[in-house]
């Protein structure tokens, strides 16, 4: 499971990073980052509540 | 016509009645009705166009998560037959004066990806989390000032009238600050901020007599003062074109390129007009719905005095709790279905955020009104998805920033009256006055 975050919606809200720090991190740009190129399966949920949560949908889990 | 001694139905309900909203307040039981009922409910009633009415915060999110099914560029809200043909007349003027078409989109909110992102992606630096982080300590200092002032009205008020001092809070302290951050935002004059909080009250509110002068017609009046807002807008620009460019939104506008080109003035006009407006209309009326909140439940506004750190997630509630935006409304571009409902293309849904903000499979309890609500994802600023407010952050700093500095005031203070909706409004649930006075 991989997460991609889609840089021309992503305006740096950060609850993404905010719900899984461990997975997102937010820059000075004003965008959120993946910090793992492969999610482990016990951050699965979490993972998927900072896609729901994200204020611009910005955030895609691909498998 | 549901009188209040006929029951609610489907047939007999009405979310559309502007005079309904200033006498009764927003149309709670006929939301819920349709959220349980029909919550894909397709809405025929006079001097509208028909639409579908989404009432579920599901439904509500799929819908913002896909502009490419659901189009911003036809119409955006809905409003009465003659308000619509009213808006029309203005976009035809608004080309001749500027260039271009009437079917141009007015603003970056009239438009779907990938042009909306490249366009609002021109000034939305400006209102980042951490731009608003910036400011944090600055909103702190203008909202104790503004407070002070407010405080020192009501005790004026009382010292002269005894029990009879009233103040509005609308003018004397919710529109303050919205008005003062967004203009320094913009890089407006001080002495200019009253004026622009004026334009901005009649640019909203011209279906309300209120803000017409004696002989006016609402058409007249939007003309009228969109006409004197436009040449002050244009003083500004060349002002800036004179003195040089700042950080402001103004000299960002005119700095914006999309796709190699810069903004026309058309466009600087329309979108500063966009945000100067909306930077300051919604959040003066979370504030006034937030005092009467607090007024209205003591219980919570002890726990909160009794607990400050409780100040933002206060503020999420007090979103959810006064929905500021009543609804947005979108195109469908093919058919497709939502709960089973076949909808067409070329159909209209339109997005009913306070529903949305009650919604029993969301919120438990969601007629409770609690500060400390968690989690709390309120749709107070439109779906998540392409259109999310982009001042979000600037209002969530104001709102902290006024009701921390409030707090301590507030259980001196009693309603004196409810609070009084501007007319003719299906979009923004506008508070233009209410009352308050210093308790016993």
């Amino acid at each position: 499971m991989k997460v991609i975050v889609d840089h021309s919606l992503c305006e740096g809200h950060g609850r993404c990073m905010e719900n899984v720090p461990e997975v997102f991190e937010v820059r000075d740009d004003d965008r959120s980052y993946p910090l793992m190129k492969e999610i482990p399966e016990e951050l699965r949920a979490r993972v998927e509540h900072a896609v729901t949560v994200c204020p611009r949908a910005a955030i895609k889990l691909v498998e | 016509m549901n009188n209040g001694n006929e029951s609610l139905t489907l047939q007999n309900l009405d979310i559309t009645d502007t005079d309904r909203y200033v006498r009764d307040g927003y149309p709670w039981a006929a939301w819920d009705l349709l959220r349980n009922e029909a919550p894909v409910f397709w809405y025929q009633r006079p001097r509208h166009e028909p639409f579908w009415a989404i009432t579920r915060h599901e439904d509500i999110r799929y819908i913002s998560r896909h502009p490419e099914l659901f189009s911003n560029t036809q119409i955006l809200r809905i409003s009465d037959v003659e308000s619509v043909r009213i808006g029309q007349r203005g976009r035809v003027r608004n080309a001749n004066r500027y260039g271009g078409s009437a079917e141009d989109p007015p603003d970056f909110i009239f438009m779907d990806p990938p042009e909306h992102r490249q366009h609002r992606g021109a000034v939305s630096r400006l209102f980042t989390p951490r731009a608003m982080r910036a400011l944090e300590t600055h909103f702190a200092e203008m909202a104790e000032n503004y407070v002070s002032r407010f405080a020192k009205v009501v005790v004026d008020q009382m010292t002269a009238k005894g029990e009879h001092g009233v103040v509005d809070v609308v003018h004397e302290l919710s529109a303050k600050l919205p008005v003062a951050a967004i203009c320094e935002m913009a890089g407006i004059p001080e002495e200019d901020w009253d004026q622009i909080f004026r334009w901005t009250e009649t640019l909203v509110g011209a279906a309300d007599p209120e803000y017409r002068l004696p002989g006016e017609n609402q058409e007249q009046t939007l003309r009228r003062s969109s006409g004197e807002w436009r040449r002050y807008n244009e003083n500004l620009v060349e002002n800036r074109l004179k003195t040089g460019l700042g950080a402001d939104i103004l000299s960002t506008l005119m700095q914006a390129e999309v796709d190699g080109a810069a903004l026309t003035p058309r466009e600087i006009s329309n979108y500063f007009t966009l945000l100067v407006a909306a930077g300051n209309e919604t959040t003066r009326n979370s504030i006034t719905g937030g005092i009467k909140a607090l007024l209205d439940h003591p219980d919570q506004l002890q726990r909160l005095i009794a607990e400050p750190d409780l100040v933002p997630s206060a503020v999420e509630e007090i979103l959810r709790w006064t929905s500021a935006v009543i609804q947005f409304q979108r195109t469908v571009t093919e058919d497709l279905e939502i709960r089973g409902q076949r909808i067409r293309k070329g159909e209209s849904v339109v997005m009913w955020y306070p529903s949305a903000n009650r919604d029993e499979d969301v919120f438990t309890d969601p007629y409770k009104f609690d500060i400390a609500r968690d989690p709390n994802d309120h749709f107070a600023f439109g779906g998540y998805g392409e259109h999310f407010c982009m001042g979000a952050h600037l209002a969530r700093w104001e709102m902290r920033s006024i009701f921390h500095a409030l707090l301590p005031a507030l259980p001196k203070l009693s309603l004196a009256s409810e609070p009084e909706l501007v007319a003719g409004s299906l979009h923004v649930g506008g508070i233009k006055r209410m009352m308050v006075r210093a308790s016993a």
